[in-house]
């Protein structure tokens, strides 16, 4: 082995000149101001604690007494903004694990995680799980409900979506193929900023319950598919943040009268050993109801959702395994093939 | 290069402008050399949103964080597009050749060696690149990379002797006598 040719590939290097050709001054001045165009936007979104908004306050009123201006406080600033709270209900858990199930380094120790360090994992990693252009995402999950009913769900992801999926129940097997995007959100085409998220997922929201309510069910939908990309992860639980701070009220039902009160409350807890950071949805105006996603703090992922409904029924959904192989098992192959096309054969 | 991040949003504003100043060509050509140039311009995008995003939790050095982005948000770009855009020769293996004296001969080793990198798999080249054109040490191309830093080494070793012999290989075939030769540009 010989120095040679990295000290040739050194003297190859593209000069600034030379990229300058490609990618202009100008150009690199304008992505620099829609980067920092679009911070406007973020930093209005990033509202600080009480304490440093009344110091802010005070120091423009301070600030306007010695020019002779004053600067009107923003509205929003007036607003104290609510301290996310644990959880009553605690979930069925075990003692937290000591060290990580994969090879990547764990996050230091801390006795609290926030969701916005969850969403810096979220931004920092290659998606879950890297997935090649002839490779499949594997993931098994294992749902319960609360009158026994427990399904076993394997799912073969491909890179573009599509999925091959074998249901278990009780013996019983039903197969399906089907393209992985379900509904109108391809979560490949979502904004990376979380204010420009939240008013994309907007336009989804169907308006027939509150917009806490709504916007926590598509996050959901975001952050749980397989196939978002990290910046549009890490944005859809920024935003989650966000929303746990906002201030709790009543307002009045979009649908079927009466009132609602929606709040997003953070908790710290751990699934199958695995120390994960709860958000959950509740309604205070609705008994029982109850909607909450774990986050594995080492990867983002989301390690199991859970969902009680206004009458006590209980649903959950756990992840079991996410690996990468290389193609798929005889199995699926024989009952769904490899070509393209929905498939809902039913069960055996 | 090290920076100093000053929560203080007067002065931060003006900092973030002085590191994309000193580092959006780097993280350009880092993209570029594995993508188009609307790709190549989308992930510097992405790669310093997150940046400012990130402002005062980003680590010093700076730049392999930024590389490590931008190699997240490329394999966004190629997850979305459903492909991985080929290299080309279009920038990233041009010699440079503006200021050697004998700069005929100095781009035509270039291109011998550019073009034996080329022949490389994404690995090699990568691992080859990140310390011959981006500057970073074993550790920080390791974080980038998401190896440990033996791991690193151990690439990158077989990337030097993988290289090393292509280039012994094809030496004789490179360098004939006549020089008369244009250079692409």
């Amino acid at each position: 082995m010989t120095t040679k040719p990295e000290f040739d590939l050194r003297a190859t290097r593209p000069t600034d000149r030379t990229i300058d050709n490609e990618f202009t001054p100008a150009r690199r001045e304008a992505i620099l101001n829609t980067v920092l165009d679009q911070h406007q936007v973020t930093a209005f979104w990033r509202r600080p604690g009480p304490r440093v908004l009344v110091a802010a306050g005070v120091a423009l009123l301070l600030a306007g007494a010695a020019t002779g201006a004053v600067t009107a406080l923003r509205p929003d600033q007036e607003r104290t903004p609510a301290v996310a709270q644990p959880s009553a209900a605690q979930p069925s858990t075990t003692q937290p694990s000591t060290g990580p199930s994969d090879d990547s380094p764990p996050p230091p120790v801390q006795q609290v995680v926030t969701l916005e360090q969850i969403a810096d994992v979220a931004g920092q990693r290659e998606g879950p799980v890297e997935v090649g252009p002839d490779e499949f995402r594997r993931i098994v999950t294992v749902s319960r409900y609360s009158d026994g009913t427990v399904i076993t769900n394997e799912s073969y992801i491909a890179a573009d979506g599509w999925t091959w999926r074998k249901d278990s129940e009780n013996g019983r097997v039903s197969w399906m193929l089907y393209r992985g995007v379900e509904g109108p959100l391809d979560p490949a085409d979502l904004p990376t900023d979380p204010k420009a998220l939240e008013r994309e997922l907007m336009k989804y929201h169907l308006g027939t319950e509150s917009d806490t309510r709504g916007l926590f069910k598509l996050i959901q939908e975001v952050v749980a598919t397989e196939l978002a990309p990290p910046m549009v992860r890490a944005a859809a639980i920024e935003l989650l943040a966000d929303l746990a701070e906002r201030p709790v009220r009543t307002i009045p039902a979009p649908k079927g009268g009466g009132e609602t009160t929606p709040d997003i409350t953070v908790v710290q807890g751990s699934i199958s050993e695995r120390r994960a950071i709860g958000t959950g949805f509740t309604d205070k105006s609705v008994p029982n109801l109850r909607y909450t996603m774990w986050f594995d703090v080492r990867t983002s992922e989301i390690v199991r959702t859970d969902h009680v409904s206004r009458d006590g029924s209980v649903y959950s959904n756990e992840v079991r395994s996410r690996t990468v192989v290389d193609n798929l098992p005889p199995e699926f192959v024989k009952k769904l093939g490899t070509e393209r096309v929905e498939k809902y054969p039913g069960k055996r | 290069m090290t920076h100093k991040r000053n929560p203080s949003s007067d002065t931060a504003e003006e900092e973030f402008r002085t590191l994309y100043r000193h580092t959006a060509r780097r993280v350009y050509a880092y993209a570029r050399r594995q993508s188009d140039p609307d790709t190549a311009e989308q992930v510097v995008s992405d790669t310093f949103l997150a940046a400012w995003r990130h402002w005062s939790r980003l680590p010093d050095p700076v730049l392999p964080w930024l590389l490590l982005t931008a190699r997240n948000a490329l394999r966004t770009q190629w997850r979305t597009r459903h492909r991985q855009a080929r290299l080309t020769t279009a920038l990233v293996f041009q010699p440079s050749i503006a200021t050697v004296p004998s700069a005929e001969a100095a781009a035509l080793s270039h291109q011998h060696t550019l073009d034996a990198v080329a022949r490389l798999n994404s690995d090699d080249r990568e691992a080859l690149l990140l310390i011959a054109w981006d500057g970073l040490d074993y550790a920080e191309a390791a974080t980038v990379l998401g190896l440990s830093r033996s791991a690193f080494a151990s690439r990158l070793s077989r990337a030097r002797q993988r290289l090393d012999a292509l280039l012994v290989d094809d030496d004789h075939h490179h360098y004939p006598a006549s020089s008369a030769k244009e250079i692409p540009a």
